[in-house]
């Protein structure tokens, strides 16, 4: 039985395909067959990997633009998905549009809140200061919008994910 | 006169209360420890020959808590007490109050420490002693106007810092009027949160400008030695990130130059015990003090492989009344030393604080490696304290023996459960900047941002593999079981969490 997933990473996409055999894999990538033997993962998010021979220690974590990868101390950042989720992704659109919920990214106090409701947020703007850790943290909008809400005031302890401000996207996006 | 100690209260935590504790198992002193609710499993609890809860997680109510720390060292009995670095370490109020209990404070007098912690006053009192200073705002700036005006006559850039301020906090570089206001409110409310004083003033922001630290020390004897510098150029918003002893930066005359320089301020204020004196090095060789910490430093390591001293044995040698060790002419570098710290913060999501539990944790080992390190498997870093979770520190023949050292290391560390800045660090020390030496105070954040470019491409290729297979095993462990007809598939049996560990 084998799998296909599409791996996109710096500004390559590319196909990969996954057969299991009872001594590990078989991947194609691109075209080049790897044999790969993999312990670990499950729990951890770290496993032991032979290519071909060739030893690693790779991490996978998840992250806000895909899927953040250490190999034996080096970053990379993948992004995978299989057929079905890429052809939904391609028939929704991808980035623009929709409303952003602007979270803490970790548990902390809110030291201030920089926008008011109606006002419109451009991508990247800081719209709140969190304290955690003794330091203050801009918190930013990714996308961007009108504000729908404003959530939380100064001194308000919140919680990681805890959402600070409701952004309406711009329909026209 | 010497007064052996027998015992020490160690007011800190994590990493810089293990050390601590480490030095006084290795001179014969025995050692308590204080911990918050937070941290009844931490490291330095199970170290110490003692341990006190002194209060709730917040530590302006338990390790800033001076009377509960005084009452504790009152019942255990303790003879001493060493602050650590942060905290309480550069608080001349609670010094003086541990002497008024009879206790020694293991660091330098109260009236250095309160000469050298207004940041004016010691601009000053460096000033007097003919040491060169930046030009800046002669005083906290009482509001946005005043900062305005200030800020066109020393000129901009111009950095905004907090006057209680220390350990790189409550400072911002501000590039022109237009930003001084948002960064005036910014650094005021972080000086008042973090330090209890909103005075806030300014001074010329040198640009690429280079962060050398001499080390000193000194007796209750009249004795003053320094121990040459250390490079702490590389910094994210004026936190060290990476530190080397002793720099590129820095010939023998330099060394000889900045050293009395060091010194001279250090005598002015009749130092004792462990310092530092901050300078800035510009790229012609002149050199600006910036402050001096009156305590010992995150980055001392670097100094004691170098140098090859035990600068927590001789704090408590100094404190118990006996002459300092050596004699500067005994004291010449050897080799190369590079510290990095671990942060719990995701350098790859805009180094936000990564907060949980630590689920898997391996350090590295091996030939010149050395882990100051105040976490473990299965602690949890919380909300309440600082994000470091210890240094990872080598040390070789010469820089690049040391650089590679770190490098491997960096590559043996693991951590699972929450983010670091491992291979962020991994970037930065084979980054040819780096390589070669060619770092400022400026560099990570004028470069170094988002994820770095790809190391090795067969590494590209395995993190490609990583992620397939990750991704496919996290797709085989959520599809509807299918084992009642098919028999059970060992692939998805051994990939599933409480699966057999493989």
């Amino acid at each position: 039985m084998s799998k296909r997933y599409i791996v996109h990473t710096g500004d390559r996409d590319l196909e990969a395909t996954v057969v299991e055999h009872e001594d590990g894999y078989e991947l194609q990538i691109d075209g080049k067959t790897l044999r790969v033997d993999s312990r670990g993962g499950g729990a951890s998010a770290t496993r032991s990997l032979i290519i071909d021979g060739r030893a690693y220690e790779a991490s996978t974590l998840p992250g806000r633009d895909g899927m953040n990868v250490y190999v034996s101390g080096d970053a990379f950042l993948v992004r995978v998905t299989d057929e079905l989720w890429a052809r939904a992704e391609a028939e929704a659109g991808t980035g623009g549009g929709g409303d952003e919920n602007v979270v803490s990214p970790m548990p902390g106090s809110v030291v201030k809140i920089l926008v008011a409701e109606g006002q419109t947020v451009a991508p990247g703007e800081t719209v709140a200061v969190v304290e955690a850790m003794k330091m203050q943290n801009e918190i930013t909008a990714v996308r961007g919008g009108t504000v729908n809400a404003v959530k939380v005031g100064p001194g308000d302890v919140v919680e990681q994910d805890t959402v600070l401000v409701v952004l309406a996207g711009d329909p026209e996006s | 006169m010497p007064r052996p100690l027998k015992k020490v209260l160690v007011a800190n935590r994590s990493e810089i209360a293990v050390r601590v504790i480490r030095g006084l198992r290795e001179s014969g002193v025995e050692s308590v420890a204080v911990f918050s609710d937070a941290d009844r499993d931490a490291l330095h609890v199970r170290f110490a020959s003692e341990a006190y809860n002194i209060g709730p997680p917040p530590s302006n109510r338990s390790y800033l808590d001076q009377d509960r720390l005084l009452e504790v060292a009152r019942r255990s009995g303790a003879d001493a007490v060493h602050p650590g670095y942060g905290f309480l370490s550069e608080n001349a109020g609670f010094a003086r109050r541990v002497e008024e209990a009879g206790l020694v404070f293991i660091g330098p007098r109260p009236d250095s420490i309160s000469a050298m912690g207004d940041k004016l006053q010691a601009r000053a009192a460096a000033r007097d002693a003919g040491t060169p200073i930046i030009p800046g705002s002669d005083g906290p700036v009482a509001d946005l106007n005043e900062a305005v005006r200030e800020a066109a006559t020393i000129g901009y850039p111009v950095m905004l810092k907090a006057a209680a301020g220390g350990g790189g906090k409550g400072m911002r570089v501000v590039r022109d009027e237009n930003e001084l206001e948002s960064a005036f409110d910014l650094t005021r409310g972080e000086a008042k949160s973090s330090f209890g004083d909103g005075r806030v003033y300014l001074e010329r922001f040198i640009e690429r400008p280079r962060h050398v630290e001499i080390q000193v020390f000194g007796d209750e004897h009249g004795n003053l030695v320094h121990l040459g510098e250390r490079e702490c150029s590389l910094q994210r918003r004026h936190q060290k990130v990476i530190e080397e002893a002793p720099s590129v930066a820095v010939d023998a005359a330099l060394r000889k130059r900045m050293g009395e320089a060091a010194l001279r301020v250090a005598r002015a204020v009749e130092y004792r015990g462990a310092g530092t004196v901050e300078f800035i090095l510009g790229a012609n060789g002149e050199f600006y003090f910036l402050e001096m910490n009156t305590r010992l430093q995150v980055e001392h390591p670097v100094t004691e492989l170098v140098y090859g001293v035990d600068l927590v044995q001789e704090q408590i040698r100094v404190a118990s009344g006996e002459p300092l060790s050596w004699s500067q002419e005994e004291l010449t570098p050897k080799g190369w030393a590079i510290e990095c710290r671990i942060y719990a913060e995701d350098p790859f999501n805009r180094f936000l604080p990564s907060l949980g539990t630590i689920t898997r944790f391996r350090l590295a080992s091996g030939p010149g490696i050395r882990n100051d390190v105040g976490v473990f498997q299965g602690f949890e870093v919380s909300r309440y304290y600082d994000p470091m979770l210890g240094k990872l520190v080598a040390h070789g023949s010469d820089r690049e023996m040391a650089r590679r050292r770190v490098s491997r290391a960096l590559r043996e560390m693991m951590v699972e459960g929450i983010r670091t800045n491992i291979a962020y660090h991994r970037w930065l020390v084979n980054s040819p900047e780096f390589i070669h030496g060619n770092i400022d105070t400026g560099l990570l954040e004028r470069g170094f941002q988002g994820v770095p470019p790809p190391a090795r491409p067969d590494r590209e290729e395995a993190a490609i593999v990583a992620a397939v297979i990750a991704t496919h095993e996290a797709e085989q462990r959520l599809r509807p079981t299918r084992s009642a007809e098919s028999g059970m598939n060992p692939w998805r049996l051994m990939g599933r969490p409480g699966g057999p560990d493989r």
